[in-house]
């Protein structure tokens, strides 16, 4: 369905695909789409401003299969600084800062999913 | 000179031949175990056997001719 | 016995020729030998060993290697002989024995002792001995079986130890030695001999009772127990070999696992750990699908913070909004109520008419809320919007997931220093095991404990037929009594040998327990009197000794000492060995290596006061720790006969040197 001009399907330029897939590989997440949505929460959580998604669209999901309660939708809809773009578009800029960053703190040695999560709590006081 | 073990082994066989109604004299038992103790760490036992064998057949060949001649005094 | 002399060439430590003339004055009956450890004090123990009975011990008891005998000096320089030479005397007789060994013709560099070509001989006042009468001659004078009571090292201290452990086999070795020392094989010899000896006469006698009336039956009974005997010696016989023949297997299997216990244990223990592993890895992996299962809707609780944040917001707005929308409609309705009351000249209640000063009044209030209504906006459309986020927002729901994720990690942290643990202690014991085919060691373990159930019954088996044997051996006794008192056995020959043999029989097999017990008796006695004049301990009433010839130390109480230190061990044996000496049937110079060691200074002078009284000769090889020349020595100093030093030449080189002064 397209509403409001929003795109059906969404995605990841070259780079952060690899990097997804290495997290994937790396059984950090069962699928990549399952990175992906936590990718656009750790996003949403920090307050990131995502820059416009540059290099090829690497990973391609299909809106429906990716956000089938449309839980993301309302999410970014509900969270984003007001923009004049389409949801999901915001949502692929999110997702995109997202990979960079988990990909990021998996390298570092000492990960912990519950700790992103208390870190989230934290950052709202 | 106190006894040694020699000594306290024929006492020891003496003793108990005191205790047995025999013939057989002090003598042999002391004659067997001479040979006993001549032979006793030998590893080859034929000769003390054939040694002990032969006091006893002496022994018994004595004893047969002191009967043979008693009983030929018994008879004139 | 009495030693004069030895002459040893290229004797271990002892290249070249060395003598050594020992003390022959009954007054001055010690000899001193001084050498620091490792210089040849045990090589002259040996040497004696060597000379009378063919065989040098090492410290374990085992027999050391012609090759190693050999001096290496010597054997380097091409000179393989070796050769040691004792004179003595012993009751009456003087005694020249001489023991050599050479290479074999045709051998250049020995490789083993079959190399060497042995050779043995003695004379008896000048007089030559053939060979086979030498080892009888010695057997006479010192026999081997009692001689470690005589040529008396340290090492036996241990070994005597086992005699206070009644069943070890150890213990009974040593009590055997003791009883050979004794004299008491002469008694079991002398049974056993005449038993044979019986055997053979009833046998006889029975044969010549076939044609005596009356007696044929009995000697027809006799012959067919000796043919079941004969046949259950057979079998006894087989059995014993085939006991044998386990017992090796046995033996070889027990070195084997022996060896290999080690890797045994590690073995149970790696399979242990392999399945704990194997838990501990199936329990990361369900920990991880746990996770992932978790993670998949985690994101929702990620986002719960700051949509609690923007749902509060937007309630805060909707409610707002709502307010506004009820009371513009409150102003709607009051300002449509003033506009109908205006646009009438009478009130519709009272039908009076509305005074002009009401109706100003009226138009006022109506400028006032039309005012305030412009200020109230009631947008539907923010309203709906609002409250379709707060719904949206609202359905995304958190899975739990921070406490799940935190909970899951943790054990993840644990399961992984565990998972690393039991890496580490299977790799060290893969290590261990590596090279050893537990498989083949689990087969042959379980071989072991068949061949030891084989060895079980065939025991039984054993002692069923030896039952069965007695019995029999019993009956053919009886019978033989029946045959001796028929009227015709007065003259007859073989039942006069077997009624010899008989009596013989019972007095040598009834003396040797008799024996035994007046033997331990006085050995008993003596060693407590030399124990007595060794201890320093006043509390002390003497030694009790056990079945084993073991020696339990009493107090005045009668009560026995049971901790006892090294030192007392020492004066303990020392004790026994002196009750033997004075006891046993063969006495002969006592060689004591390195005896004092363990001792205090007052045991040792006690012991060294002692010492001379022991034996006719006294031979006593020590190093300076042990025994102080100046200081020890000088109470002893009447009664030294010799003083012998050992000096280093090189590593494997030293000599004797006799002290001048010494006589």
């Amino acid at each position: 369905m397209n509403v409001n001009n929003e795109p059906t399907t969404i995605g990841l330029s070259d780079g952060a695909h690899t990097k997804l897939q290495q997290l994937k590989e790396e059984h950090y997440f069962a699928e990549m789409a399952d990175g992906y949505r936590f990718a656009i929460a750790l996003a949403l959580a920090h307050g990131a401003s995502a820059p416009a998604v540059t290099g090829g669209r690497g990973t391609i999901f299909n809106v429906g299969t990716l956000d089938p309660d449309r839980g993301i939708y309302a999410a970014v809809s509900a969270l984003r600084e007001p923009v004049d773009e389409p949801v999901y578009r915001t949502a692929a800029r999110l997702a995109e800062w997202g990979v960079e960053e988990l990909y990021r703190r998996t390298r570092d040695g000492r990960f912990s999913f519950a700790d992103i999560l208390s870190e989230a709590e934290s950052l709202q006081g | 000179m106190p006894p040694t073990s020699d000594d306290k082994a024929i006492q020891v066989l003496l003793e108990l031949l005191s205790r047995e109604k025999s013939d057989v004299g002090a003598a042999l038992v002391r004659q067997c175990y001479d040979v006993e103790k001549a032979f006793q760490y030998d590893r080859d036992r034929d000769v003390p056997l054939d040694k002990i064998r032969r006091l006893v057949e002496a022994e018994v060949t004595r004893q047969l001719d002191a009967e043979n001649a008693k009983e030929r005094r018994d008879t004139r | 016995m009495k030693l004069l002399d030895m002459e040893m060439y290229n004797f271990m430590p002892y290249r070249g020729k060395h003598k050594v003339t020992f003390p022959a004055d009954p007054a001055r009956n010690v000899m001193v030998v001084f050498g620091p450890n490792m210089r040849g004090k045990t090589s002259l123990l040996n040497a004696i060993r060597w000379c009378f009975y063919g065989e040098a011990l090492d410290r374990q008891l085992n027999p050391i290697d012609l090759l190693k005998i050999v001096n290496i000096e010597a054997a380097t320089e091409g000179d393989w002989e070796v050769s040691v030479f004792i004179t003595f005397e012993s009751n009456g007789h003087s005694y020249d024995l001489r023991r050599v060994a050479k290479l074999r013709e045709l051998v250049d560099v020995p490789r083993r002792d079959d190399d060497f070509e042995p050779s043995l001989s003695m004379r008896r006042d000048g007089k030559v001995l053939l060979g086979d009468d030498i080892e009888h001659e010695i057997n006479q004078i010192m026999p081997s079986q009692i001689a470690r009571f005589f040529l008396f090292d340290a090492e036996l201290l241990g070994q005597y130890e086992a005699l206070l452990v009644d069943d070890s086999e150890q213990g009974q070795a040593i009590k055997e030695a003791i009883e050979q020392v004794l004299g008491v094989p002469a008694l079991i010899k002398g049974r056993d001999e005449i038993r044979t000896l019986l055997k053979k006469a009833q046998a006889v006698q029975a044969k010549e009772n076939k044609h005596v009336e009356g007696m044929a039956s009995q000697a027809e009974q006799y012959a067919r127990l000796q043919a079941e005997i004969d046949s259950l010696s057979v079998d006894v016989t087989a059995l014993k070999g085939k006991d044998a023949h386990l017992r090796t297997e046995i033996a070889g299997l027990d070195d084997i696992l022996a060896s290999t216990e080690a890797a045994q244990k590690a073995q149970a223990q790696l399979d242990g750990l392999l399945a704990e592993h194997k838990r501990v890895s199936e329990r990361v992996t369900a920990l991880k699908e746990e996770q992932l299962g978790v993670l998949q809707g985690a994101w929702k609780d990620l986002l719960q913070p700051r949509l609690q944040q923007r749902l509060n917001e937007l309630i805060k707005e909707r409610d707002g909004s709502q307010a506004s929308i009820q009371e513009r409609g409150s102003l709607v309705a009051r300002i449509d109520q003033l506009k109908k009351l205006l646009s009438q000249s009478r009130c519709s209640v009272c039908g009076q008419d509305i005074a002009k000063a009401r109706r100003e009044e009226f138009g006022a209030q109506l400028g006032k809320l039309e005012g305030e209504l412009t200020a109230v906006s009631a947008d539907m459309a923010k309203l709906g919007e609002a409250s379709a986020e707060i719904s949206r927002i609202s359905r995304i729901r958190g899975v739990g997931a921070s406490g799940a994720l935190k909970r899951i990690e943790t054990e993840q942290s644990r399961s992984a220093v565990e998972h690393t643990r039991l890496e580490g202690e299977i790799g060290t014991l893969r290590r261990q095991v590596a090279g050893h085919d537990t498989a083949e060691i689990a087969r042959q373990r379980t071989r072991r404990d068949q061949l030891m159930q084989n060895l079980g019954r065939i025991q039984e088996d054993m002692k069923r037929s030896e039952k069965e044997k007695d019995d029999k051996v019993g009956k053919q006794n009886q019978l033989s009594r029946l045959m001796s008192k028929a009227p015709t056995a007065r003259t007859q020959r073989s039942a006069r040998e077997v009624e010899v043999y008989g009596v013989l029989e019972k007095i040598f097999a009834g003396g040797v327990d008799t024996l035994r017990d007046r033997l331990r008796e006085a050995v008993a006695a003596k060693a407590t009197e030399a124990f007595l004049k060794l201890t320093t301990e006043k509390t002390y009433k003497g030694l009790a000794i056990n079945d084993s010839y073991g020696l339990t130390i009493v107090d005045r109480q009668e009560r026995p000492v049971s901790v006892r230190s090294a030192g007392a061990e020492q004066i303990v044996a020392l004790s026994l060995i002196d009750g033997l000496n004075r006891t046993a049937r063969k006495s002969g110079p006592i060689v004591m290596d390195t005896p004092l060691g363990r001792l205090d200074p007052k045991h040792r002078a006690n012991v060294l006061a002692y010492v001379p009284t022991m034996a006719e000769q006294v031979i006593l090889l020590a190093h300076e720790g042990e025994i102080n020349r100046e200081e020890d020595l000088e109470p002893l100093a009447s009664r030294i006969g010799a003083i012998y030093d050992i000096e280093r030449i090189s590593a494997t080189e030293s000599r004797l040197v006799r002290e001048k002064g010494g006589k």
